[in-house]
């Protein structure tokens, strides 16, 4: 989708056309991009566009949404101050469970991290109407590892990813498609976490310009191993559907055991010990 | 020069950039209520390939092309502004500006025996032109300034580089110039020497004292790669040619900021309160 920027009374009503789609189309679970209900270059609109997940937008969407689960992509305010940027799952007529985002990207074109509130935490939300323990990251979380492999120690059946990834470095270097090397790491990553850690992945991409940047789309759908069963075009808006088949989470764990035998209590001794050695830095 | 391997130099591709760049247009323009654009033609390449991603971008018949001579520019530029506003199938529009740059040199003393003011003005003088256009005709201003002449502030403020949005800022010369061949600029287009065609016999190069590819190449590994200074000349990059190109974007900062606001207040507009230019769109 295309939201239009610090305009959530707009991108209310682009919400509703969606969803109005994803129903016909029979979906259990929509999931929008990233700051889908304002738009991503807000800068100092940022606070202003705070919406506590009991009112306004989004106690309206998930009353809305019915027996579909819907993840939108808010501003939610936060007690450290500046809100958060945040992932907001509207499941049962209520928001059922929120990811705040925990890496703001603070260099080169960005400045999350003058505006926003970090998260401080990977969680999994077990959702009994879809059967399955999904988490959610938000953009640059995707791109530090460790997210993914934080939310599989809590038992992870389905990734959900969120971007406004601006479109960077158009540079065909490999022969693999003449795009953004940023949509080519996004794969990469969506494909890295559904076949590394077994589970389904749900990459919801915006597209549309602010500010001069491109945000390219390219949404995937990923099962667990690796196969991409949907993908969006580049820069169209597009409703992408696929049917998750669960067992395939039993299926690809047997051929590839790698969730029977990841070392938890190694990883998190070896992490602790190289945590203890280089000391602790400020903002770990 | 430096050694060519691949990654040494600008390589943004041209086919993908034209698709980007065309949508991208269209959405910023679109988005201020605004379906029109206006292009300034000086009968170059960036002109040329502003004009031809404006058509793709907003079609053919919303784009106003304008050719804006001023005394002492080449006859063979207004040729090329004709070849460039038939490739994108445009009308082209002629308005001389050579009253009006005489008009200006006579009521400000000096001014005609500088080449840097008059100069100056002729590009101010276009500015306005376009301008009034867009008021006229509900079209924005698409600018032509490529990533090369920005970093090196080789631009006159206010004029050539005022215009409501820079489709070619992210591009290199050297990439305009692959975009423009994806695009279809028309040969002689593409063969003439870069020149601002202010006085008989200007070409930016001779101007500036390097090469735009030398420039390119320069800039590409010390910005877009972050090299350090010291590795480029050590790779081969004359010293004098980096401290010239490192001196023209450092001297040139002042051209790519709107002007200073002197700060008293705890929020000041555009320190601490910034906004996003799309807002509400």
């Amino acid at each position: 989708m295309h939201p239009r920027l610090g305009d959530p009374g707009a991108n209310l009503a682009l919400h509703r056309e969606w969803m109005g789609r994803a129903r016909e189309a029979g979906a259990d679970l929509l999931v929008f991009p990233e700051l889908s209900l304002t738009g991503y270059c807000l800068r100092d609109l940022a606070s202003s566009m705070a919406t506590p997940v009991k009112e306004g937008p989004l106690a309206a969407l998930a009353r809305e949404a019915g027996d579909m689960a819907v993840m939108v992509g808010a501003v939610l305010p936060s007690r450290a101050g500046p809100p958060s940027n945040a992932a907001v799952l509207l499941e049962g007529g209520r928001a059922a469970f929120v990811h705040r985002k925990v890496y703001l990207p603070n260099h080169g074109m960005f400045e999350e991290a003058r505006y926003f509130a970090p998260g401080d935490r990977f969680r999994v939300h077990r959702s009994k109407r879809l059967g399955l323990s999904l988490g959610a990251l938000v953009c640059r979380d995707l791109w530090h590892l460790s997210s993914g492999v934080a939310l599989s120690y809590r038992g992870l059946d389905l990734l959900v990813g969120m971007s406004a990834s601006p479109g960077r470095d158009l540079r065909e270097e490999d022969g693999s498609g003449r795009s953004f090397g940023s949509l080519r790491m996004l794969q990469v990553l969506n494909e890295g976490y559904a076949r590394g850690l077994g589970v389904f992945v749900i990459h919801a991409n915006r597209v549309g310009t602010e500010e001069g940047v491109t945000f390219a789309g390219c949404s995937e759908i990923l099962d667990p191993t690796g196969r991409v069963l949907a993908r969006g075009p580049e820069g169209e808006e597009a409703l992408l559907a696929a049917d998750l088949d669960l067992d395939l989470l039993r299926r690809a764990r047997t051929a590839l055991p790698l969730e029977r035998d990841e070392k938890r209590e190694l990883v998190s001794r070896e992490v602790r010990d190289a945590l203890r050695e280089r000391g602790r830095r400020p903002g770990d | 020069m430096l050694s060519a391997s691949a990654g040494d130099a600008p390589g943004t591709d041209p086919v993908a950039a034209a698709r980007v760049l065309e949508r991208a247009l269209r959405d910023e323009i679109h988005r201020t209520g605004l379906r029109r654009g206006v292009v300034g033609l000086s009968g170059g390449i960036d002109s040329a390939v502003s004009l031809i991603l404006g058509a793709r971008a907003l079609g053919a018949g919303n784009m106003v092309a304008i050719a804006l001579p001023v005394r002492g520019s080449s006859p063979s530029s207004l040729e090329h502004a004709r070849l460039a506003a038939a490739a994108a199938g445009v009308e082209l529009r002629v308005t001389d500006l050579a009253g009006v740059g005489d008009a200006l040199e006579a009521a400000l003393p000096g001014s005609g025996a500088d080449r840097v003011r008059r100069g100056n003005l002729a590009a101010r003088a276009r500015m306005i032109a376009l301008y009034d256009l867009s008021a006229a005709e509900r079209a924005m201003v698409i600018g032509t300034s490529n990533k090369t002449e920005i970093l090196l502030g080789y631009s006159t403020l206010w004029g050539d580089m005022a215009a409501g949005v820079q489709p070619l800022g992210d591009l290199y010369k050297c990439e305009v110039r692959a975009l423009a061949r994806v695009l279809g600029v028309p040969g002689p287009i593409l063969a003439k020497a870069p020149s601002a065609d202010l006085w008989d016999g200007q070409t930016d190069e001779g101007e500036l004292g390097f090469t735009y590819d030398d420039a390119d190449r320069v800039l590409y590994q010390w910005l877009d790669l972050h090299r350090r200074p010291e590795d480029l000349v050590k790779a081969g990059v004359p010293e004098a040619l980096f401290k010239a190109i490192h001196a023209r974007v450092l001297g040139s900062a002042f051209k790519r900021r709107m002007p200073l606001v002197l700060k008293v207040s705890s929020r000041t507009v555009s320190m601490e309160y910034r906004l996003p230019r799309d807002a509400g769109t």
